[in-house]
């Protein structure tokens, strides 16, 4: 089990090693794939990717600075 | 030779080619260039690999978009990290005594000694290089595909279309390349936290558009718009310099660093 979390821990910190942005990250790109499948809000899937990552580095920087 | 079909893979390819070794220069030049040519050499050999078993069915077997989803987010994640550590360092809020800012503080004198850097393979560069020019490859090696297979008139025609096709895209990887061996040397005279600003602001911007193909989105001014999303983050990373100083000076934070 420690082997299983110490190897999940170490791909996590590879990849990104922060939450907010992992969070953040995942969260906008389903939003948009929820968009481009919607039809109607097809045309602003584009900014909201932008909006969603721009914030994600915003609220990540912000905790850094509250920390 | 069918012209043609050369000149046209021979443009559509140099954009991808440009857009391989942007990312393969910033790892080389702030990593080292083991990592990034490894990277490069073992996304060239998988490519080989896929062409080879698929030939041209490749177009059929690979899924393209899931490919640019994926590649996308992991360079998303990669890119915001970097950029993140970038934007603290330039606002002083990263501090001077961790091992991270010894360690680039150690490479900086051995750079100023004209000592050599470590140079082992790192996983994140040999990653990010890998990643890169295998979506690249893959996005060249489709665009010889259609414009050698679409220029066919006849079956009989399709050999010297595709062939055509494939020395175009040749011929633009090696101008990439050379420009890459030019561009190489003033790079090395950018300073390190400047650099990996822009290696941030780099995998950020591709990582977006790659991902945003991914999930279906159509840029506006296709591959140009990559140029407007580099904007757009540099702007942003711009202001959030200048909030973090000035947050950083109403809390008492220091402003350490950067050295440079």
């Amino acid at each position: 089990m420690q082997t299983v979390t110490g190897v999940l821990k170490g791909v996590f910190n590879f990849f990104v090693g922060d939450w907010i942005i992992l969070g953040g990250v995942i969260f906008t790109v389903l939003i948009v794939a929820v968009l481009e499948n919607s039809g109607q809000l097809q045309q602003w899937s584009g900014w909201v990717l932008l909006v969603g990552l721009a914030l994600t580095l915003v609220a990540t920087l912000g905790r850094e600075l509250r920390s | 030779m069918e012209w043609s079909s050369a000149v046209s893979a021979f443009l559509a390819s140099l954009v991808e080619f440009v857009e391989a070794l942007t990312i393969v220069l910033v790892v080389g030049v702030t990593i080292n260039w083991k990592s990034a040519l490894s990277g490069t050499a073992a996304a060239l050999l998988t490519l080989v690999g896929l062409v080879a078993i698929f030939g041209t069915a490749l177009v059929t077997f690979v899924p393209i978009e899931a490919l640019r989803l994926i590649v996308g987010v992991i360079l998303v994640l990669f890119g915001l990290k970097w950029l993140k550590k970038a934007i603290m360092r330039y606002s002083g809020l990263k501090a001077l005594h961790d091992e991270e800012a010894i360690y680039e503080e150690e490479l900086r004198v051995m750079r100023a000694r004209g000592e050599s850097l470590p140079n082992r393979i790192d996983p994140f560069g040999f990653a990010t290089a890998f990643k890169s020019v295998l979506l690249e490859g893959l996005e060249v090696a489709f665009i010889v595909v259609t414009f050698g297979t679409s220029a066919a008139r006849t079956q009989s025609q399709q050999t010297t279309t595709l062939l055509s096709a494939a020395i175009g895209a040749v011929a633009a990887a090696l101008l990439v390349a050379v420009a890459g061996l030019l561009i190489r040397g003033p790079l090395t005279k950018i300073p390190e936290n400047t650099l990996k600003f822009s290696v941030g602001i780099m995998l950020t911007s591709f990582g977006t558009f790659w991902g945003g193909e991914g999930l279906g989105i159509e840029w506006p001014l296709a591959d140009l718009f990559l140029l407007v999303l580099i904007g757009i983050y540099l702007a942003l990373s711009a202001g959030l310099v200048a909030w973090l100083k000035a947050s950083g000076r109403t809390t008492g934070r220091s402003a350490a660093l950067p050295t440079e």
